[in-house]
């Protein structure tokens, strides 16, 4: 590699940046092109990703955040259905409070001088064709992952994309598809597989200090606060007019038209089934994916999946609540959850065992002496990352893969939907993870994918 | 903190239940029923039998309990003596002395009525008796509790035709109760009127308890708020029988779920029918025990009542008739017959002019699975109507064959606007070959949705014809439609790729590299150029 002196922005925007990504070779940047951030704390325009982050309700902003709080970005744009208005939550999330957000966290800061201030807009499609925005982020419900995630990278924007990445398997494999196509960077957001801890453990796993991998037991309960609010109010919510500031319509997108209920949108999307996956989506992507780390399947998975659950009957949240699956791999290893117990994984093998404390990653194992051990140099390492956020703009950067790339996302998200499959059919499920189809029912093969409403296509 | 506040909970139950005990054995002695009750029961019992018996009749009154004791148990032991006098046709024996259905004991009786029994516990000698007892052509009456019972002994719990799990249907409260067979000989007593009544109900079970195995002569209707919105109510109890009758071998079986509140012992329609039952348990009554499964066709039968709320359904309802529903239709998934049926009905409920919005995309959901060509003409129909089109085509576009692809083809000329935009989309999930002249002719449409959707839809087919078009119309199209072509062109040569058409894939990469080419689009096909150049490289 010539080590000329090009600024980082004009190096990315040319065609070879990207293709160097695609064949494969890491690039990084010369020191001097970001030599202004040791002396403001802020890399210099030229030296910034331009970020326009898409969907701002409470993990949006959360992302947001932690991206302004680094030297060498720029949040320009914030797009989202909903204003922002008193009534929900106060003012705190939605376009509107974000932009100010935005808008104060700059002013705040030196070396801002040429910023222009932060654009609030309300359909994705009029960010996308911002030409000076590198990325974008992407915390909308689960349903709008697959569309705006598509047109970003067709756009030629990276993309650091919630998690589970999509909210069909066929919507996974497109997106997994069109990134590759572009030639883009996507991280997906199971922030889980950045901690040190995790990787750690997924090393001794994968080096095989337990011996052989033979169980991974995940616990995935649905117990927590905002679990018990859905199902006190378990019961028909009624239709009501469309709040004030909010495009239902837009926010509905490919789903079906249903009438408005305040409990139908913001957070608690999650527990219907047009929308999200229930816990098993929510949590269950991050664990899921350090399942898959630990196992050494990540562009693979299982090959029979059974499953069987409890939903609440009566009301609007049709996600399943109480569940226990299990899954079968090629390799032999078996993965059995529940909705129980001390929310994490624990990979069982035949001299040991470790278990990974969700959220946290605090460890602990049997014998315990394994938490000491260190990965010699000939062994497998799995490398460190310096937090999800920070190593999705070193890889924009660099044009290297991420920690959670598309296919893994894809991958783990797969796995996830297939269980709801399964809790829905109430069938075992052969799964051909090359093929990436059902092979033992047709009804839960039709599930893979859902029909969009119009305008809206994949 | 959960697991404390079961404790407490346990705590408070416990001397609740102390507490009411004493007041039982305060106020009433357990097992007197007090001289006014006897007189209500008196009054009640019917005056005469409905059939003639073919000789005196014994009726073993079994109460033993090893489970919960019921308090009614007394007032049916009273009440059946009085009744079996009255009437004439019977008289009976009250026991709960196990040595009863030893084969020299038992051998006397004509059926035995399990009054309430909670647990009894069979040995090997016992269990032989009372099978042969029932098999070689008697019977067995069984009140209420009756059902919880048998869980050593699958055998039993299969004849009785349902076993205890809970009952969401407290003592203290009123339920609706619908009559399945208003013309069945047993159910006279209730005149073809549904009824509630103040009663403890108990879930039945399946598979112990199907319509495939007894006859079942009336059940919960849960078209009634409280009946269906009881605590702890799930979809599975969505056919909870009340009353049923069973051939078994040679015997005859009749159970009523009835019977745990006292009033229920003096109620006159529940008592003419519990004798009407016993007379057919002894042989007397002859009655049609045939079993009505749920799934037949023809008006009136249970799968219609069914449907038929799907037509009625709304939002802000609860979804729990829509849960049943798909419940029936996954049970039937292994069976292509009943399948064509449940999607018949499906159809039925989509097509009734005044069905609610709400219910036909129900419908159209489901038909998303399970439909077939036989749903094709109705939602083909529904193509063309703004309104309904893109429930239309949830349904239609995973359901597999040409005759879908033809409605869709169909529909194209004559809609607009966005309705156009979704059959070409769907027209372009499907892959569908033949839709590729039409979709060429509409790359230069003046709406610009249309057109953005036609080549789109043409990037999804991605077959040679649909390659030359794309070809052609990306030099023509102009503004935001530009990258829209160019991207389905893309898609084109990646197809080429897989199916091993490097050159073709190649020269189409190369082209779209050109200088005046949008960055995103120079930037995927130098990746293409690359990985095929890399591989050749091999």
């Amino acid at each position: 590699m010539t080590n000329k002196t090009i600024s980082r922005r004009r190096f990315l925007k040319t065609v070879s940046g990207a293709s160097i990504a695609a064949a494969g070779f890491p690039y990084f940047v010369p020191a001097c092109a970001l030599g202004q951030a040791r002396t403001t704390g802020r890399a210099a325009p030229s030296g910034r990703i331009v970020i326009g982050c898409i969907g701002v309700g409470g993990q949006g902003t959360s992302n947001m955040n932690a991206f302004m709080n680094n030297p060498d970005t720029q949040v320009v744009a914030v797009c989202d259905v909903e204003r922002g208005r008193a009534a929900y939550r106060g003012s705190t999330f939605g376009r509107e409070p974000a932009k100010q957000l935005v808008e104060k966290y700059y002013a705040n800061q030196k070396g801002s001088g040429t910023y222009k201030g932060c654009a609030a807009y309300s359909d994705f499609r009029e960010l996308l064709a911002r030409k000076d925005i590198d990325a974008v982020s992407v915390c909308t419900p689960d349903h709008w992952h697959g569309l705006i995630s598509i047109a970003a990278a067709r756009a030629g924007k990276d993309i650091y994309c919630e998690k589970p990445l999509a909210n069909t398997v066929f919507e996974g494999r497109v997106i997994a598809d069109t990134v590759k196509r572009y030639g883009r960077i996507l991280q997906t957001g199971t922030h889980e597989r950045s901690n040190d801890s995790v990787r750690f453990a997924c090393e001794l796993v994968r080096n095989g200090r337990i011996g052989k991998l033979q169980t991974i037991s995940i616990n995935l309960p649905c117990d927590e606060p905002h679990h018990a609010e859905i199902i006190k109010n378990a019961g028909p919510q009624p239709e009501m007019p469309v709040a004030e500031g909010f495009d239902y319509d837009f926010w509905l997108g490919p789903t079906p038209d249903e009438p408005y209920t305040e409990r139908r949108c913001h957070f608690w999307w999650r527990f219907i089934l047009h929308y999200g996956g229930g816990e098993m989506t929510d949590r269950g992507a991050d664990i899921i994916d350090i399942a898959q780390l630990g196992n050494g399947t990540d562009s693979s998975g299982p090959v029979e999946i059974t499953a069987k659950g409890k939903r609440l009957p009566k009301g609007l949240y049709d996600v399943f609540m109480e569940y226990e699956f299990e899954f079968k791999y090629a390799n032999g290893v078996q993965m059995v959850g529940k909705s129980e117990g001390t929310r994490g994984l624990k990979f069982e093998g035949d001299k040991g065992w470790i278990f990974i404390h969700i959220h946290g990653g605090r460890l602990e194992a049997e014998p315990e002496s394994l938490l000491k051990e260190v990965i010699g140099p000939n062994e497998l390492h799995l490398g460190r990352s310096p937090g999800h956020q920070r190593n999705w703009l070193d890889c924009v950067k660099s044009r290297s893969e991420p920690i959670a790339p598309a296919e893994v996302g894809h991958r783990t998200g797969t796995i996830c939907h297939l269980t709801n499959i399964a809790l829905l059919t109430e069938k075992p499920i052969k799964w051909d993870p090359k093929a990436e189809r059902v092979t033992n029912n047709t009804e839960a093969d039709m599930m893979l994918t859902r029909p969009m409403r119009n305008p809206w296509y994949l | 903190m959960k697991g404390v506040k079961m404790r407490r909970l346990r705590i408070i139950q416990t001397v609740l239940l102390i507490v009411w005990c004493l007041s039982i054995f305060a106020g009433n002695s357990w097992g007197q029923v007090k001289p006014d009750e006897l007189a209500k029961i008196e009054q009640a019992v019917p005056a005469k039998a409905t059939v003639q018996s073919a000789k005196p009749r014994k009726l073993l009154v079994f109460n033993l309990c090893n489970g919960f004791k019921h308090s009614s148990i007394p007032y049916w032991d009273k009440a059946l003596e009085i009744m079996g006098a009255k009437s004439g046709v019977y008289s009976v024996v009250v026991s709960s002395d196990m040595a009863m259905f030893k084969p020299e004991n038992l051998n006397q009786f004509d059926a035995v009525c399990l009054n309430n029994t909670t647990r009894l516990q069979f040995d090997e000698s016992l269990r032989k008796s009372l099978m042969d007892f029932v098999k070689g052509g008697k019977g067995i009456v069984g009140i209420h509790a009756a059902t919880d019972n048998f869980y050593e002994w699958p055998e039993a719990a299969e004849m009785m035709g349902g076993q205890f799990a809970g009952h969401p249907w407290g003592g203290g409260g009123t339920w609706a109760i619908k009559i399945d067979e208003p013309n069945h000989p047993l159910m006279a007593a209730f005149k073809g009127k549904g009824f509630k009544i103040q009663d403890e109900i108990y879930r039945t079970k399946p598979p112990l308890y199907s319509r495939t195995k007894q006859r079942v002569l009336m059940s919960l209707d849960m078209s009634d708020g409280p009946t269906r919105s009881a605590e702890g109510v799930t979809p599975e109890d969505m056919d909870t029988g009340i009353s049923w009758v069973k051939s078994y071998d040679k015997g005859r079986i009749f159970y009523c779920a009835l019977g745990h509140d006292h009033a229920v012992t003096w109620n006159p329609a529940v008592l003419q029918h519990f004798l009407d039952g016993i007379q057919f348990v002894f042989g007397d009554y002859k009655v049609d025990t045939k079993p009505k499964p749920l799934v037949i066709s023809g008006k009136g039968s249970e799968m219609d009542e069914l449907f038929a709320k799907i037509k009625t359904y709304d939002w802000g309802q609860s979804r729990a008739p829509l849960s049943e529903v798909s419940e029936l239709i996954r049970k039937a998934h292994t069976s292509p017959e009943q399948l064509k049926q449940m999607e018949k009905n499906l159809l039925e409920a989509l097509v009734v002019a005044d069905a609610t919005d709400a219910g036909k995309q129900f419908v159209c959901r489901e038909l998303s699975i399970i439909g077939t060509e036989q749903s094709v003409p109705a939602l083909g129909a529904m193509l063309t109507d703004e309104k309904m089109s893109d429930m239309a085509r949830y349904a239609l576009e995973r359901i597999p064959g040409a005759a879908v692809d033809e409605a869709l083809r169909n529909a194209l000329g004559k809609t607009s606007g966005k309705t156009k935009v979704g059959i070409i989309n769907s027209l372009g999930q499907r892959r569908d070959s033949k839709a590729v002249s039409a979709l060429g002719g509409l790359v230069g449409d003046s709406d610009q949705m249309v057109a953005g959707a036609a080549l789109g839809a043409l990037g999804q087919i991605a077959d040679a014809q649909a390659t030359k078009v794309l070809a052609d119309a990306k030099g023509k199209v102009t503004g935001k439609l530009q990258l829209v072509a160019l991207d389905a062109y893309l898609k084109c040569a990646d197809k080429l790729v897989a199916e091993g058409e490097k050159d073709q894939a190649l020269a189409i990469y190369k082209e779209l590299y050109k200088e005046n080419q949008p960055k995103p689009i120079r930037t995927a096909a130098l990746r293409g150029i690359v990985s095929l150049t890399k591989k050749e490289e091999k």
